[in-house]
């Protein structure tokens, strides 16, 4: 019996090779997002799987109560108060990222991502193999390393490194006594080199220590039988009895699974870029693969209901020889499987294209998402994943057609050959395919469309703040002023700046609270650190200034305001603010005083957080400038030429010779900060865009094969109206007209929808432009006019033919 | 073998009902060979189909082989008709993605008969209607009277009670239909009911007793003899 099934299949779907085709393809490049997307998931699926029992490994997170704040960090004492006291925890281990640093063996300096741990962190996070040292007592002793197996070589070469040492950031001297083996998965606790953690164990239970829960992160792993909620419950009582009552009060503790850990919202502090697929960008990138392989679906369903004519006949056959019901069923899903699984191959290849796409999306590297990797398909369990798929779409996009052609009775089908009447019921259903796939294309096109326009403004608006030509140097331990001394004078340098963080980009930014005596409150001010350079050199307005207002500001408690300082401060006008003793709150009795030497126009400086949410800056709020040699990390340095590689070699060779030999050379262009901000809603849109464009492709090839079918099934009527005196365009008009007019009514009713919509996202944006009509207009007609011109295409090719040849056919 | 009283068939569409059935009884025994004649529209497809268990009677009873069936289920009414019940129609109703031998072979693949006896029973049918040779062909790379061989292969090959058979003779030219006459009143030698639509006098010669209905009703059953004698020569 399957292997009739499975011969009728094969044979159908040849017969009708071009709907199979439409069919196998449509699917396979839904099915390819899709797969895409599973990989994606279950990479992420997949971090810290490797551990033994890993659903029983938990964090210990921060609720700041004030705001609801949710910190990954916790208490730093916590991991050692719950070895020490708690029921039913098998380890409690307290982790430090360190970030990225750097360390020195012998005359080599390699910049490295480290971690600090204590001993425990072996006992929650099991899966981290040994190559070499000893599990036993593994980082306990202060001063101790273990190293990733990759850095053991780039330090020690093919030598045993254990027993050996390297200097962290060229000054603390740490032993080696463990070697990491690459580990059996994705993880969130990795980094190069691992750092004994041993002070957090010391500290014990000081009640200020309790207090710092912005520090260090707390993995637990728990005994059999213990839930998540007694591990909040002990840790709530810990935290009350060891801090000081209002940093209990201010605060509360919350578990978290790693499950929630893969997939959750992203916390403040998160410990590392690598937990990355918030649940937002799960459904967005969900959400997009779902609306393709639903397009691709809809082309099945059509298409096989407007077959059901010809396979009506079939059904009558095989039912009068005695199939059941049951056994049609099984025959026309196994079609759709057929077709399903071979899109499933032909999505592999696909994926093979699809995947370095994906892996160039910028959002991957600002999020520190490893990419894919294309071997992956070589997984046994990838394969399975990829076939189950293919059945499972098969069976969904299979059901209804095949209940409802299973369902013909004999005796109809059999009765009248070309009776079209039967056509008419799901005729209405096709439309109704039709038409929401238009709609999602519409929609998908126009939003992809705002999105990149909004894109393109963000990249190419003038910031007032001139960075073209401008690259950014971190200071590291190097005074700005010996910076600047050394490279003011190479002939590739122009100018030189000093700032403490950089605007435009992804750092958070520093706020005080400025008084005045023209005003009650303390206003809350944005604050850079900046240099007297920097207001020139950054094309800054000087509205207004005291007279040698740089000497002021560099020398003693000069400030310089933005105007929406000034205003809120109560002046007047800049001129007014010129002088005006103001003072800045250190903490609620005591303040510094500061002098206004200088206004200057608003200007947008807002970065990555406040264009994505979370960021607190309003470009359009008080700032101040502020002087601190101490402060400035970054050097701003502009190019004479446009030439910035010339820049960064000799801004590298300084580094090297005069400066640092320890401190790695670090060097951005500052195009790339500003990438930060528009970058990930440039991937949104491309991949929007992208999904907008495969589904135009999909709509437009289901359209196609109906055209084709539906002209096929009407040559006949066809060939009587031109024996019948209708010209070419007469029949051209009287097929095409319901397509038309389906598809303007859709863009009708979408349009308005897309529009709003997009209007809606464009509010939340600093800086948005607005939905522009005349392109919106735009989208919808190449749209509809893709579609109309794919209906044409069949339809004149069917009016063209010669009457005496459909009407002999029969 | 076949018994009904008082069968009537509506169809219902939007705007008219169509009275296709309007009280036919007949009785059929086993072994019988039964041709249905009668003017176009007058039924006889109609009749065929509720007698095949294809169709149900909008009323009356109908006994297929003792059994009362009018109120079964489309799932029992499959059931019934699987192995029991062949059908031979106009237009062949060939399959036509599949081969000769896979068309034949379907019957009893659905009767789940295990593939060494359903090779030797195909090849049998295929023997019996002399279209061996064409096996592996595709019906429309057969004339239509091979085509209608292989359609009478295939109703006979599960050993139905019960062939019907609706102008089985209709789309061929007078020597492939004598072939297929030859080949069911062969069959019905053999034991096996024959029910026969036909326009064809010729035909219904080969029968030994024609129902003649006129719109939905049965207006005359006359015995070969009987046919003689109305119409001598013939
Ligand atoms: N599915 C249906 N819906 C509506 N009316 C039907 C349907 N099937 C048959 N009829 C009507 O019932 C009547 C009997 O039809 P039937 O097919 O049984 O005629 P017939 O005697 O076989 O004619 P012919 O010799 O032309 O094949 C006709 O008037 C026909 O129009
Ligand atoms: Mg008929």
């Amino acid at each position: 019996m399957l292997r009739n099934f499975l011969t009728v299949a094969v044979r159908n779907l040849r017969r009708n090779g071009g709907t199979t085709a439409i069919n196998i393809f449509g699917l396979a490049v839904s099915l390819a997002v899709v797969l895409l997307v599973l990989l994606f998931v279950r990479e992420q699926w997949r971090i810290d799987r490797f551990h033994s029992a890993s659903d029983r490994i938990h964090r210990v997170t921060t609720l700041r109560m004030n705001d609801g704040a949710h910190f990954a960090t916790a208490p730093t004492p916590l991991p050692t108060a719950l070895r020490e006291s708690a029921p039913g925890i098998d380890a409690a281990t307290a982790v430090d990222q360190y970030g990225d640093t750097f360390v020195v063996r012998g005359d080599t300096s390699l910049g490295v991502e480290a971690m600090k741990v204590d001993a425990s962190f072996w006992q929650v996070f099991d899966g981290f193999q040994l190559r070499a040292g000893s599990r036993e007592r593994l980082l306990a002793q202060p001063h101790t390393a273990v190293v990733t197996l990759e850095m053991a070589r780039r330090l020690f070469g093919t030598d045993n490194p254990v027993g050996r040492t390297f200097l962290h950031e060229g000054e603390t001297e740490y032993t080696v006594t463990g070697v990491l083996a690459p580990p059996d998965g994705p993880t969130h606790v990795g980094g190069d080199v691992f750092l004994s953690l041993t002070d957090a164990s010391s500290a014990g239970g000081d009640a200020d220590a309790w207090g710092d829960v912005y520090s260090q992160w707390t993995y637990v792993r728990l005994a059999e039988g213990t839930s998540a909620s007694d591990l909040e419950a002990t840790a709530g009582i810990l935290f009350e009895r060891g801090a000081q009552p209002e940093d209990a009060s201010d605060y509360q503790l919350s578990v978290q699974s790693l499950a929630t850990l893969r997939f959750g919202p992203r916390l403040w502090n998160e410990i590392a870029g690598r937990l990355t697929l918030s649940g937002w960008t799960f459904w967005f990138i969900g959400g997009l693969a779902a609306v393709l392989l639903i397009a691709a679906g809809f082309n099945y369903v059509s298409l096989s209901v407007a077959q059901s004519l010809r396979r009506a006949r079939e059904v009558g056959v095989r039912k009068t020889l005695g199939a059941q019901q049951s056994q049609l069923v099984g025959q026309f899903l196994g079609e759709a499987i057929v077709t399903a699984l071979s899109a499933s191959v032909v999505a592999t290849m696909l994926l093979g294209g699809f995947v370095p796409l994906f892996n160039n999306l910028y959002l991957l590297d600002l999020l520190e998402i490893p990419p894919l990797d294309l071997n992956l398909l070589l997984d046994p369990a990838v394969i399975g994943l990829i076939a189950l798929t293919g059945v499972v779409v098969g069976l969904l996009a299979g059901a209804y057609p095949a209940f409802v052609l299973s369902s013909y009775r004999p005796a109809q089908t059999l009765r009248a050959q070309g009776d079209s009447s039967r056509g008419g019921g799901s005729q209405r259903l096709r439309s109704a395919l039709i038409a929401v796939q238009v709609a999602v294309t519409l929609f998908l096109v126009v939003t992809a469309t705002t999105m990149l326009r909004q894109t393109w403004h963000m990249a190419t608006a003038d910031h007032q703040l001139r960075t073209d030509r401008v690259a950014s140097v971190a200071l590291q331990d190097v005074p700005y002023d010996t910076f600047r001394d050394a490279v003011d004078d190479l002939p590739s340098v122009q100018d030189v700046a000093a700032i403490n963080n950089l605007m435009l980009g992804p750092s958070s930014y520093d706020t005080r609270y400025l008084r005045s005596s023209l005003v009650e409150t303390p206003i809350k001010t944005v604050s850079f650190a900046v240099d007297t350079s920097f207001v020139a050199h950054m094309g800054l307005t000087l509205r207004a200034s005291v007279s040698n207002w740089d000497r002021a500001y560099v020398q003693g408690d000069g400030v310089l305001l933005n105007q929406a300082a000034v205003e809120k401060l109560g002046f007047d006008s800049p001129s007014a603010a010129l002088g005006a003793e103001i003072t800045e709150d250190r903490s609620e009795t005591s303040g510094v005083g500061r002098t206004v030497v200088g206004v200057v126009d608003n200007f947008e400086y807002t970065g990555t957080g406040e264009v994505y949410g979370g960021g607190l800056a309003d470009p359009e709020g008080p700032m101040m400038l502020y002087a601190n040699a101490r402060h400035y990390k970054y050097a701003l340095v502009r190019a004479g030429s446009d030439d910035l590689a010339v820049l960064r070699g000799d801004l590298k060779d300084a580094w090297t010779e005069r400066f640092d030999t320890l401190h790695p050379f670090e060097f951005r262009y500052y195009d790339d900060i500003v990438r930060m901000r528009y970058g990930p809603l440039q991937d949104v849109a491309y991949l929007t865009g992208g999904v907008g464009l495969l589904t135009i492709l999909i709509a437009a090839l289901g359209l196609l094969s109906l055209a084709t079918y539906q002209v096929q099934t009407r040559t006949k009527e066809i060939g009587v109206r031109k024996a019948l005196g209708a010209s070419v365009t007469d029949v051209v008009v009287h097929l095409s007209w319901p397509f038309a007019v389906l598809l303007v009514g859709t863009a009708l009713v979408t349009t308005p929808i897309a529009w709003v919509v997009n209007h809606g996202w464009l509010q939340w944006m600093p800086d948005a432009v607005d939905v522009e009509g005349g392109i919106v207009v735009l989208c919808v007609g190449a749209v509809v006019g893709v579609c109309l011109v794919t209906i044409g295409m069949q339809t004149v090719r069917a009016a063209r033919l010669d009457p005496a040849t459909t009407l002999r056919d029969e | 073998m076949i018994q009904t009283e008082n069968l009537k068939k509506v169809y219902r569409t939007d705007e008219v009902e169509t009275l296709a059935l309007n009280g036919v009884h007949v009785e059929i025994d086993a072994g019988e060979f039964v041709s249905v004649m009668g003017p176009s529209g007058c039924g006889k497809s109609t009749l065929l189909n509720v007698l095949g268990l294809l169709d149900t009677p909008s009323e009356g009873r109908y006994a297929f082989d003792g059994q009362e069936v009018g109120d079964h289920s489309e799932r029992q009414r499959a059931k019934l008709r699987k192995g029991n019940i062949g059908f031979v129609f106009q237009s062949f109703n060939l399959i036509d993605e599949l081969t000769v031998y896979e068309n034949v072979e379907l019957p009893p693949l659905y009767l789940d008969i295990p593939s060494a006896e359903r090779d030797e029973r195909v090849e049998a049918a295929l023997d019996r209607v002399q279209i061996a040779h064409r096996r592996d062909h595709f019906p429309q790379q057969l004339s239509g009277g091979q085509q209608q061989r292989v359609a009478v292969a295939r109703a006979v090959v599960a050993n139905p009670k019960l062939i019907l058979a609706d102008e089985p003779t209709g789309n061929l030219d007078s020597t492939n239909g004598a072939q297929v006459m030859e080949l069911l009143s062969d069959l019905n030698e053999a034991g096996t009911t024959i029910v026969m639509v036909t326009h064809s006098p010729a035909d219904a010669e080969y029968s030994a007793r024609t129902i003649h209905l006129f719109d939905g009703k049965v207006v005359s059953e006359n015995f070969i003899e009987q046919e003689y004698a109305a119409h001598p020569g013939a």
